[in-house]
């Protein structure tokens, strides 16, 4: 029986090959643009998740309470060493870095901006951040304790600071007294997001902690990167477990927690944004499936007359228009999923928005990712919403009065 | 500015022969300025494109290393006041009224905008101890010749110059000019001593021109009054002395 | 073409009305979502225009030739009251503010803060706009006294831990190698919509600034906010023209800060991309009903052409009918498109949990206003109906194809 009904249903669509063949490919268009912009997506959000952890978030951080809520600079880290020794202890741990931030105004000639000021250790900053690896002129900071300062291309440009430049930095010290020190640019960072670039410059941590009149080897935040990120979670508790109380840890997505929820936001976008697709697609095939009843009303009818039950009809109408919509499903995935495979390879060059791509922190060369988790997902969407959509035709099949359909034409 | 006049010292005796030790010449020479404690009135003129800016100003100091200046005009800075201590570096400003204290790198910042720095105004950083001593030959400058020494700072030191050439006249003794050089060996700041005078029985440059990395001569310092003050002691340049003082 | 045309087309659509309101409706349906789509997204986009640029940086900004990107001090332009008049004057022109700024370290007790001082004047500003800011406190102070007040962002309030009435000490770069330093009453905090500025910027009176700095006479920019907003860089080089000053600099929003705006065009090519996928969609779903509409007639033409109708009349025929139906379906999509965009422009939608939270540490209210502008239906409703005509092609092919003998 419900075999019968579906190769009924199977014949029926095939009676009007052009139409259904339309219908199919549009399905498959349908869904094979949406995987695929949701799998540019994602490469896109997963190159800018990346970059931000390499240039400037680290995986995790360790600091204390007090820091995360005022910034307040007396905060720092107690117990510094017991805390880098476990570090060191722990085999999940591949690097880390201590860092002294404060807010501060810098000055060249007479141009000044705020900035962000991160006292780091020259040799552990590089094995944390590509930032400090990414010194496009110059050096970066080698002497801990020196009066050597790293700038970000973009600051540098609006500063028109060159390598070699004097700087003033002004800020206030622990104690209350507002310091102002000068220092030297031996090194000029590109290649990060042009917000970070223009917030953040380095300084040695020993040159900070005592501009801001803070004991020697203290630390406000460290950063440090994990074998596997994928077992940050663990890695953390662990860590928390063998640590002083009073330091507290947050990985990446508690540190960012808008480049954490970026993903997420980006999925319900594209779910949106499937759906619509999709409806406008069911409307499609709405339209298709009422047309189509009204073409076959004496057809219809006729099977009315000669004894079909009212339930079999709806069930065929029913099928006929799932069969319509499910029969593009495979085709979209399947195209969608190869021309992801192909492009994530090449890459999709965006030279065209370069900046516009800086300004988000992505670079200009996309590599999409392909997204298996989402194809059963519009697999069921494409089924309820059929489904859906067919009970209007079906409905109105059943109500076809068989005798007047008989007459018409 | 005190070393611009230890170099005035260096006239009559240094460098006759080039066989003589040029460090204990400068050593002489530096010793000969700190016998002096003084108070000079001087004026620095900022000639920028858009603006001329001259800032008058009252120091008064000992040695290289205990210094004080109180601007005097224009107006709208008057009562500001710096002051070097030894290694400490201090500024007061009365509209706040607190003294905020600078660290010593800040000696080598640009002063108040123009291209003389910090410790240009308040004592400079000693040639004879911090720097090894090269005699290069002689050179003319200006069409008259001078002898040109090389200092180049000893390893332990932080100074920021790699290097700076100083070019003595051999006719007067005085230095002429000296060319700050930056890491990259390119000129990040050079004085030249304009004009020569005698004031309170000493010979000293009066009117001294910097030039910024650039290489446009924009800063005059002019000497307009200078006084030996054999009553000042170290005790004078204490942080409390600057709220004191009458612009 | 003859009336007789537009009138059997007209007809044949009132013949079978099941059939033209499904087509019709597909029409509207497509129309309605692209409208929304893009009234949502162009909303957002000058909600964060307006967030960005309207508050601090202007539409429109007056400066000395040489003032940008640096922002130094001493690239200050004289003021000059005459011109500024003029330029409020000027029939497109919404309101210009002369504005001072420079940055400077913030202090009070152990905290300090560095921040940009803004001076403002309030009375050429109008205070309105300025009381909607107020988080606490008031304007109700005088200047040209002996303390300043001033006005922080309130993140900044919040971190400097400062109470209304707080005397903070400002110091800075001043104006032609001056520094800048001076003791502030704290008078009012402020929210600007973006906890960048609130974290940052210091506003205090336009004279106070010019005192503190040095700056007597100087302005470092002026802010023109256009009566249209959206045509601020066509209208730019018009108003240079037009109010010319010596050695000025005119520019617009988009020109200084073209990252911004080039993030809105990705963002906004992005959208045309779905755009673009949706009418593939929806002209494919027109295309089926297109081609079942044509099969189901194909006896029909083959009768009249057998009777002596031409085909090229039959093909006219088709076209207007098709082009009846995209335009009943446009006018139905359109007051569709337009009541639903017009109910969220009086109550915006506001959203809510952790993507309002994302937006907000972003910088952006969380509300996503729609654009009212009505070009956005019109392109669309254009789009849409040249989809249709296209689509219906078919069925002039189906004309042409049909034989004339009837089977």
């Amino acid at each position: 029986m419900m075999r019968n009904t579906l190769s009924m249903a199977w014949r029926n669509i095939w009676r009007s090959p052009w139409r259904s063949s339309v219908v199919i490919i549009a399905m498959a268009l349908g869904i094979w643009a949406g995987i695929f912009t949701i799998g540019l997506t994602q490469g896109m959000n997963t190159a800018r998740t990346d970059s931000a952890l390499n240039d400037y978030i680290g995986h995790g951080r360790i600091s204390t309470e007090t820091y995360m809520v005022n910034g307040d600079i007396a905060a720092y880290i107690p117990q510094y060493q017991e805390v880098t020794a476990s570090l060191e202890a722990s085999d999940q741990v591949s690097a880390w870095a201590p860092r002294l931030i404060t807010s501060s105004m810098i000055q060249s000639g007479s141009k000044s901006t705020a900035v962000m000021v991160m006292g780091v250790d020259p040799e552990r900053e590089g094995l944390v951040f590509s930032s400090a690896v990414n010194v496009v002129e110059g050096h970066f900071l080698t002497d801990p304790s020196g009066d050597e300062l790293v700038i970000g291309q973009s600051l540098a440009d609006k500063l028109d600071v060159m390598l070699d430049d004097r700087i003033v930095l002004t800020f206030q010290d622990q104690t209350g007294n507002i310091y102002a020190g000068l220092f030297w640019v031996t090194g000029i960072y590109d290649g990060v997001s042009n917000m970070v670039e223009e917030a953040n410059l380095y300084v040695s941590i020993g040159t900070l902690s005592e501009a801001l009149a803070l004991p020697s080897s203290s630390a406000h935040e460290i950063r440090y990167r994990v074998t596997d990120l994928a077992e940050l979670d663990a890695t953390q508790a662990k860590l928390t477990a063998s640590m002083p109380a009073v330091v507290q840890l947050d990985g990446w997505k508690r540190i960012n927690p808008e480049l954490g929820m970026a993903d997420d936001i980006m999925a319900q976008a594209m779910l949106i944004f499937i759906t619509i697709i999709l409806l406008a697609m069911s409307f499609g095939i709405l339209n298709t499936m009422l047309m189509a009843i009204l073409e076959r009303q004496r057809e219809l009818g006729m099977l009315m007359a000669i004894g079909m039950n009212k339930s079999r009809l709806f069930a065929l109408i029913v099928t006929e228009t799932l069969l319509l919509s499910l029969a593009g499903l495979p085709l979209g995935i399947a195209l969608g999923h190869v021309s992801l495979t192909l492009t994530a390879k090449t890459g999709i060059s965006m030279a065209s928005v370069e900046q516009g791509m800086a300004e988000y922190g992505i670079a200009s060369t996309i590599y999409p990712v392909t997204v298996p988790e989402y194809y059963l997902t519009i697999a069921a969407l494409v089924f309820v919403l059929s489904f859906l959509f067919s009970l209007y035709p079906a409905r109105k099949a059943l109500k076809l009065n068989p005798v007047e359909s008989m007459r018409v034409l | 500015m005190k070393t611009l006049l230890a170099f005035s010292f260096l006239a009559c005796t240094v460098l006759q022969s080039m066989g003589q030790d040029v460090t204990a010449l400068l050593r002489k020479a530096e010793q000969a300025s700190i016998q002096h404690a003084s108070t000079m009135d001087m004026a620095i003129t900022n000639v920028k494109p858009r603006y001329t800016k001259v800032i008058n100003m009252r120091t008064w100091s000992i040695g290289n290393k205990h210094s004080l200046a109180v601007i005097t005009s224009p107006k709208r800075d008057s009562g500001l006041t710096y002051m070097r201590a030894g290694d400490d570096l201090y500024m007061y400003s009365p509209r706040i009224d607190r003294v905020s204290k600078l660290p010593a790198s800040m000696l080598m910042q640009g002063w108040m905008g123009t291209d003389a720095q910090f410790d240009n105004v308040l004592g400079q950083s000693s040639f004879v101890d911090d720097f090894h001593h090269d005699y290069q030959g002689k050179v003319d400058v200006n069409g008259a010749p001078c002898h040109l020494i090389a200092c180049t700072p000893k390893d332990d030191v932080a100074v920021a110059h790699a290097r700076v050439n100083v070019y003595v006249s051999v006719q007067h003794g005085g230095w002429v000019r000296m060319q700050f050089f930056n890491r990259r060996d390119q000129v990040s700041q050079q004085m030249d001593a304009l004009r020569y005078g005698v004031m309170d029985g000493v010979l000293m440059p009066v009117e001294i021109g910097m030039t910024g990395k650039d290489g446009v001569q924009r800063t005059t310092m002019e000497v307009l009054q200078w006084r030996k003050r054999p009553d000042l002691t170290e005790a004078y340049f204490v942080p409390s002395r600057m709220t004191q003082l009458e612009p | 073409m003859s009336g007789l045309v537009v009138r059997m087309a007209w007809r044949n659509l009132g013949r079978n009305r099941r059939r033209s309101a499904i087509t019709g409706a597909a029409v509207a349906f497509a129309l309605f979502f692209a409208i929304m789509i893009r009234s949502m997204q162009l909303g957002i986009y000058s909600h964060m225009i307006d967030t960005v640029v309207g508050g601090m940086a202007g539409y429109v900004q007056v400066s000395d030739s040489a003032y940008w990107p640096s922002q130094d001090i001493d690239l200050s332009m004289v003021a000059d009251k005459d011109w500024l008049n003029q330029v409020n004057a000027h029939p497109n022109v919404e309101s210009a503010s002369p504005r001072l700024s420079g940055f400077g370290l913030f202090t009070l007790a152990q905290h300090s803060e560095v921040g940009q001082w803004v001076g403002v004047d309030f009375t050429a500003e109008g205070t309105d706009s300025w009381i909607q800011r107020l988080d606490a406190g008031s304007y109700d102070i005088p200047d040209g006294q002996e303390v300043m007040p001033v006005w922080l962002g309130r993140r900044m309030a919040e971190n400097l831990n400062s109470r209304l009435g707080d005397t903070l000490i400002a110091l800075g770069q001043g104006f032609r190698g001056s520094p800048a330093s001076g003791r502030l009453i704290l008078a009012g905090t402020l929210k600007l919509g973006n906890p960048q500025l609130e974290s940052r910027v210091a506003i205090l009176h336009l004279a106070d600034a010019q005192f503190f700095s040095g700056a007597e006479g100087m302005w470092g920019q002026v802010l023109i906010t256009p009566k249209q907003p959206e045509k601020s860089l066509a209208l730019t080089p018009q108003l240079a023209n037009d109010l010319p000053l010596a050695n000025a600099l005119w520019s617009s929003w988009e020109e200084r800060m073209p990252e911004l705006q080039q993030a809105i065009e990705a963002d906004s090519a992005g959208g045309i991309v779905m755009l673009f996928i949706l009418y593939m969609v929806i002209g494919f779903g027109l295309l089926g009903t297109m081609i079942m509409l044509a099969s189901e007639r194909q006896r029909e033409f083959t009768m009249q052409i057998a009777l002596g109708v031409r085909r090229k009349l039959l093909a006219q025929m088709m076209l207007l009918e098709a082009f009846f139906m995209s335009l009943l379906g446009v006018i139905a999509g359109a007051v569709m498109g337009r009541a639903v965009t017009f109910y969220f422009h009086i109550n915006p939608p506001q959203m809510v949990g952790e993507a309002a939270e994302a937006m907000e540490s972003q910088g952006w209210d969380p509300v996503l206003p729609p654009s009212m502008d009505l070009s956005i239906i019109s392109t669309h409703a254009l789009v849409v109906v040249i989809l249709t005509m296209l689509v219906s092609l078919w069925a002039v092919s189906v004309v042409y194809r049909s034989p004339a003998i009837q089977r």
